[in-house]
């Protein structure tokens, strides 16, 4: 017993002693995110080139946490650390732009006293990428970095709809001819159908600003006639066993035009590219918007904690996904919109895809604290229909 | 005498130090949460202070009391299916000596070693209306009834019960076998040996001496499900929706009384087929006593 003992704490020793030789000095950065797995894949590549350059200010931890399952416990993962002050877990949060709104409404929530102090105003100019950025934060401009884009665009395959619907008012009628082979997918378990159904309420709200500030709560009186349309497509909307079904997940959607059983979806953007590079959906998908309104994009930036006892390392790291290095990652890793100038980049298959796709159009809308009223109104009054 | 009072001291030092890392892990991580969560039900979530509401809005929401009914007649069906099979195949198992029965034997028990996540994505490949069983179906000439067959399974409670079975027969099969294999072959070919016939020999002597563990069985595939989330997100309906799936999108919007509430429900549903559990296990010490 006093053998293994020792043994043990031979080992321990050894051990302790061996990574304090072989550790740097630097300070470890904890960079927390959320998303599909394609925005983890593309975060380990972008840390990895990080904490191999040889200048780096820091070491950089990937904190992920998948979307549909614990995107909210992020959110209140980091409001809970700063109500109890502490400071060693959180140094910067990526977003999409929209989602950080709901960061500060819940730090009120929880009582923290000046909610949005919970994230730092910048100081830009210690990124000295940052002049490079093409792309605006659309909500706390003093307090996000953007670094890609992405929007939700409407998927078809061109070899059984040749001519897709050109407007909203033509998308019913399309719909209405063809039963079953248009879907999107439950709002509330992926953003490409969130997108729709915004777009889809939004619109038909007689308000030429309503789009602009989306957020505002008086809007919400609002939404019964966006809610009447979506309960005339209902019927027309893919079925199962004789039951309408939404997909669930933006990949729900996706499998399901891959399958031939719908003919159109709203979805996103990178992920249709990316399922195009993998061949999981046919050669013959084809992205475009309606004329009369775009699906809604977002950009996605970083935010810089309040906790964070590394800010200047922070400053650097955040620089470098700003880098022209950092940018083709993404556009190569995930199809991202890059926030750079997509010709000062490597002009790649990639790269010349996403190019189509201008952030200058895209169509961002935060509905901000509005979301949770429209998601569970969508749950009562269109999920429930049958 | 001395030393055995030593040792006694020792043993009992001994189950106090292997027990209380237990004790503390569950105090901290089950009881505390789980106090926790009871009293914030009963929170109003802007003034905190005392209410019944959460429970009131779990019982009147449309949305909501359509779970609760829905899990619970879900997890029923899931019970009694599986159950059934399971009963059907562990006879099979502990009964036949045939190759067919001996191959099973190996092989029954691959579904639990099956993520769960990656089962429900390779049914759905299988029974989806344009899954495998639709592909096969296309190979049929156009004319005939079996071309382009589309199983409606998916996205309803069909898919849910045919999946739930399929996690929960290996399981269940696994606890009732091994009370099969207690009653001895002797038993049964004394009864037969009287002129007993196969239906007496079951009512009489197989089915009494396994009951029992077919209540455990079905008490633990119960309770699993009444918590399942997996399956019905991928495979439920928009809805009704059971109440695992029902309780993240609490969470995902905030409403975490409402999400307390339901899982006090289902912390109550499982109690229910605990306190089935415990009292069939006491039943069984009192026989024993006797």
């Amino acid at each position: 017993m006093k053998k293994a003992l020792l043994f043990v704490l031979a080992i321990v020793t050894v051990l302790s002693v061996c990574t304090t030789v072989f550790a740097d000095d630097l300070p470890t950065i904890q960079f927390w995110s959320t998303g599909s797995q394609n925005v983890q894949d593309v975060f380990a590549e972008v840390i990895k080139a990080y904490n191999a350059k040889e200048d780096r200010a820091a070491n950089v931890e990937l904190q992920f946490v998948l979307s549909g399952t614990g995107d909210t416990s992020l959110r209140s993962g980091y409001i809970s650390a700063v109500a109890a002050g502490d400071t060693s877990r959180y140094d910067v949060i990526a977003e999409n732009g929209t989602d950080f709104l709901r960061y500060i409404s819940e730090a009120e929530v929880n009582g923290i006293s000046d909610p949005e102090s919970i994230f730092v105003d910048l100081d830009f100019s210690k990124m000295s990428n940052y002049p490079n950025v093409k792309m605006a934060a659309s909500v706390y401009p003093e307090k996000l970095v953007p670094y890609r884009g992405t929007t939700v665009v409407f998927d078809y395959d061109s070899a059984k709809v040749p001519e897709p619907p050109q407007t909203w008012d033509e998308l019913v009628e399309w719909m209405k001819a063809n039963p079953g082979r248009f879907v999107y997918n439950d709002p509330d378990t992926g953003g490409a159908g969130k997108a729709f159904v915004i777009a889809a309420i939004y619109r038909q709200i007689d308000d030429p600003d309503a789009f602009k500030n989306a957020s505002d709560p008086k809007y919400v009186d609002m939404y019964d006639a966006g809610f009447e349309w979506l309960a005339e497509i209902h019927p027309y909307i893919y079925s199962s066993g004789g039951h309408v079904q939404y997909a669930v997940k933006n990949q729900g959607s996706l499998d399901l035009l891959g399958q031939g059983e719908v003919w159109m979806t709203p979805a996103w953007a990178d992920g249709t590219l990316t399922a195009l590079e993998n061949k999981t959906l046919p050669e013959t998908v084809k992205m475009y918007q309606l004329s009369d309104l775009s699906l809604t994009g977002t950009d996605v930036d970083m935010a810089l904690c309040a906790t964070s006892q590394h800010q200047d390392e922070a400053y650097d790291f955040m620089n470098f996904v700003i880098s022209p290095e950092a940018q083709q990652i993404f556009v190569d890793v995930m199809k991202a919109v890059p926030v750079v100038d997509a010709a000062t980049l490597e002009q790649t298959d990639s790269v010349q895809a996403v190019s189509l796709l201008n952030p200058a159009d895209f169509n961002i809308v935060s509905a901000g604290g509005n979301e949770t009223t429209l998601l569970e109104r969508w749950a009562e009054d269109i999920a429930t229909l049958n | 005498m001395k030393t055995t009072k030593k040792s006694n001291w020792k043993t009992t030092l001994f189950i106090i130090g292997a027990l209380t890392p237990a004790m503390l892990v569950s105090l901290g991580l089950v009881v505390y949460p789980m106090i926790n969560q009871v009293i914030r039900s009963f929170k109003d979530p802007k003034s905190g202070a005392f209410t019944f509401d959460n429970y009131v809005y779990l019982f009147t929401n449309k949305l909501s009391s359509n779970a609760i009914w829905y899990t619970v007649v879900v997890s029923i069906l899931t019970v009694i299916l599986s159950i059934a099979i399971a009963y059907l195949l562990a006879m099979f198992l502990r009964f036949s000596n045939s190759k067919i029965s001996k191959t099973i034997g190996n092989l029954y028990l691959i579904p639990r070693f099956i993520p769960s996540l990656v089962a429900v994505y390779a049914m759905k490949t299988i029974i989806a209306d344009s899954g495998l069983l639709n592909r096969i179906s296309l190979l049929f000439p156009e004319n005939s009834p079996l071309y382009n067959y589309k199983p409606g399974m998916l996205y309803n409670m069909k898919g849910i019960l045919f999946m739930n079975c399929w996690f929960n027969i290996p399981f269940a099969t696994m606890i009732i076998v091994a009370a099969l294999a207690g009653i001895s072959e002797s038993v049964v070919e004394s009864a037969q040996d009287v002129g007993a016939g196969k239906l007496l020999i079951f009512f009489k002597i197989i089915l009494p001496l396994s009951y029992k563990d077919v209540l455990i069985a079905a008490t633990f595939v119960f309770m699993s499900n009444i918590s399942s989330f997996t399956t019905p997100y991928l495979i439920g309906a928009n809805f009704p929706q059971m109440l695992g799936v029902y309780l993240r999108k609490q969470f995902g919007n905030g409403k975490y009384e409402i999400a307390a509430a339901t899982s006090v429900v289902i912390f109550v549903l499982c109690s229910i087929s605990a306190i089935v559990y415990l009292y069939t296990n006491m039943k069984e010490q009192a026989w024993e006593e006797n």
